[in-house]
This record gives structure tokens, sequence and C-alpha cells, in this order.
């Protein structure tokens, strides 16, 4: 974890550098925007990768004895078989349907969003199948 | 060898909480093609930037903008509670969060019902219409998907029997959710209200 932390955070410095570099020859504020951006997508994941390392007991990538099994921890709950996420798609495809359509649609496909996220939320939480 | 939250003694990190830091990184590209947007339209038309910015009501949105820092501080409160699992103290600041945020997206609504009545200033009507527009618009569907985010953890918070992991992990990265979404604000106001 430690080693990986450590690549994005070079990968925040490299990109911080190109973006430099890019603005001296270009002065264009927009690709440079982009740049220093790109240098934050690799930087915050760094970022959180390095406190979470350093926050926990060593990983097994960090220990040169380190088994591959040791890193399968219990994942948790999965759902087995779920409708709702075919649900939630097709809310979302009516939503955005709309945009090219009318704007009521939107308003429509807005609320099946939420319902449909409500339903995706809660589905363990009640009825027969309740984990939790 | 039980997977843990962040806040409990854990041995392994978090999946849950890793894979929204990495969507997360996602969303900021999201928002780096809108700042790309503002300022290459910023770039090429300087005369219709030195008119319309002067519609901006900065005091109004410096005001907002502290009701939504002070959110990821409730917010940030909200998490220390979860993660000594006291529950009720989780619940009290998130729903806290949940007001200070509906009370930005009110002023946002606010500010652009005067733009579009008093200055005539639309998503159409010109290039800075549409560079603030788009690049507010989507920051707010994002903060309206916190609030939404933040009403279900509320609410799941209550259904469940006891408050485990999921609950805690929820409460959590919902959290990093919102404090992204607070920086890119930051970020929108010292582009759109401070450089302008």
């Amino acid at each position: 974890m430690k080693l990986a932390a450590k690549l994005f955070l070079g990968g925040a410095a490299f990109y911080l550098l190109v973006a430099a570099v890019y603005w001296f020859m270009s002065h264009d504020e927009a690709g440079t925007t982009a740049l220093v951006l790109t240098a934050g997508l690799s930087g915050m994941v760094g970022f959180y990768l390095l406190v979470t390392a350093n926050r926990l007991p060593d990983q097994p990538d960090d220990r040169p004895n380190g088994e591959i099994w040791e890193a399968d921890p219990d994942y948790g709950h999965f759902s087995p078989h779920s409708w709702a996420p075919l649900m939630v798609g097709v809310a979302s495809a009516i939503t955005f349907a709309g945009l090219a359509l009318a704007a009521w649609i939107v308003a429509a496909g807005a609320v099946l969003v939420i319902m449909t996220s409500a339903y995706w939320v809660f589905e363990y939480y009640h009825g027969p199948n309740r984990q939790f | 060898m039980t997977q843990a939250h962040p806040g409990a003694h854990p041995v392994h990190p978090n999946k849950t909480a890793v894979g929204t830091i990495i969507w997360l990184s996602s969303e900021l590209m999201f928002f780096a093609g809108l700042f790309a947007m503002y300022f290459t339209l910023r770039a090429t038309n300087p005369e219709v930037w030195a008119e319309e910015t002067q519609f901006l009501n900065v005091p109004f949105s410096t005001v907002n903008t502290l009701i939504l820092v002070s959110s990821s501080v409730t917010c940030q409160l909200g998490v220390i509670a979860a993660e000594r699992g006291d529950l009720r103290g989780m619940q009290r600041w998130y729903i806290l969060t949940f007001v200070l945020g509906a009370i930005f997206i009110g002023g946002q609504v606010y500010e652009y019902a005067h733009l579009i009545q008093a200055e005539g200033l639309t998503l159409s009507s010109s290039p800075y219409g549409s560079a603030f527009y788009l690049t507010t618009g989507f920051h707010g569907l994002h903060v309206t998907a916190g609030l939404v985010a933040f009403l279900f953890v509320i609410a799941r918070s209550y259904a469940s029997r006891r408050y485990g992991n999921e609950q805690a992990t929820a409460a959590i990265v919902t959290s990093y959710y919102w404090h992204f979404v607070d920086v890119v604000w930051i970020a929108l106001f010292f582009m759109i209200y401070v450089l302008q």
C-alpha cells in the first residue's frame, strides 16, 4: 500500500511538472487547468493511500514475506441478485431522454431515480431478505 | 479478520472508502472540463466578461459559501460521532449538515432567479451565461445529490437494527463526497467571484 501511495504521488509530481512546462510554452489557461487537475486526480488518490497506510498496520504488500491470501479480507455484504440496478438504470435513461424531449420528463425521471435509488439503498433493510 | 471501517481498529483498508476516493478523482476530471471551458470562453470573450461579471452579487455568494463550508465542519463532527459509535450524535450532525446544504441550494436558486429576471442572464444569452450556469449548475446538482445521499444515510441509520460497519462506512464515504464537493465549490467561487 505504501508503494501504491508513492506511485500515485509520483504521478502527481510528474503532472505538476508537465503543467508548469506546458504553461511556460503555451500560456494556455484551459490546458494548464486540465493538467493541474490531473495532478489533483493522482495526488488525492496518493494522499488518501498514504494517510490510510499510516493508520493501518503493515499490509501484506508492504512485507517481503507477505502472502496473497493475506490481502483477501472479508469483503462484507454483497447482494447475490437484485433488480435495483436495472430499475435505477431505466429511471436514469428516462431522465436523460427527457433532456432531448421535454422538461416534464426530466422532472418525472428525477423522481423515479430517487424512488428506485431508495429501493436499492433499503433493499436489505426490510422484508424477508433483511440483513441489517 | 473482519473488514473494519476507517474509524474502528481496522486491519485492512476499507474497500468502499478506497473505491469512493478513486471515483471522486474521476469526478475531479469532470470538473476539470468545466474549469477549462470557463477559462477558454473567458480568454476568447474578454469584453463579454468585463460587462456581465458585474451582475454578480459577491457579498451574497460569500455568505452562501460560508454556509457550505460550515456544513463540511458539521459533517466532519458527524463522522467523528459515527467513528465513536455514537449513533444519535451522527444523526443530529448529519441533519444539521443537510439543513445547511439545503440553505446553500436555496441561496443558489435565489441567485439564479435574480440573474434571470433582473439581468436577463440565461444559459443561452451569452458565453458568460453558458459558463456561469454550467459550472455552478453542475456543482449545484452535485450538492443536491449529496443532500439525497444524506437523507439515505440518516434514514438507513434509523432503519437498521444495529449500528454496524455498513452504516458507518456509508456515513464516512458520504462525508468524503461532501468534502470533495465543498472543495470544488471553493475553487469555483475563487474562479467565478474572485478572479471573475
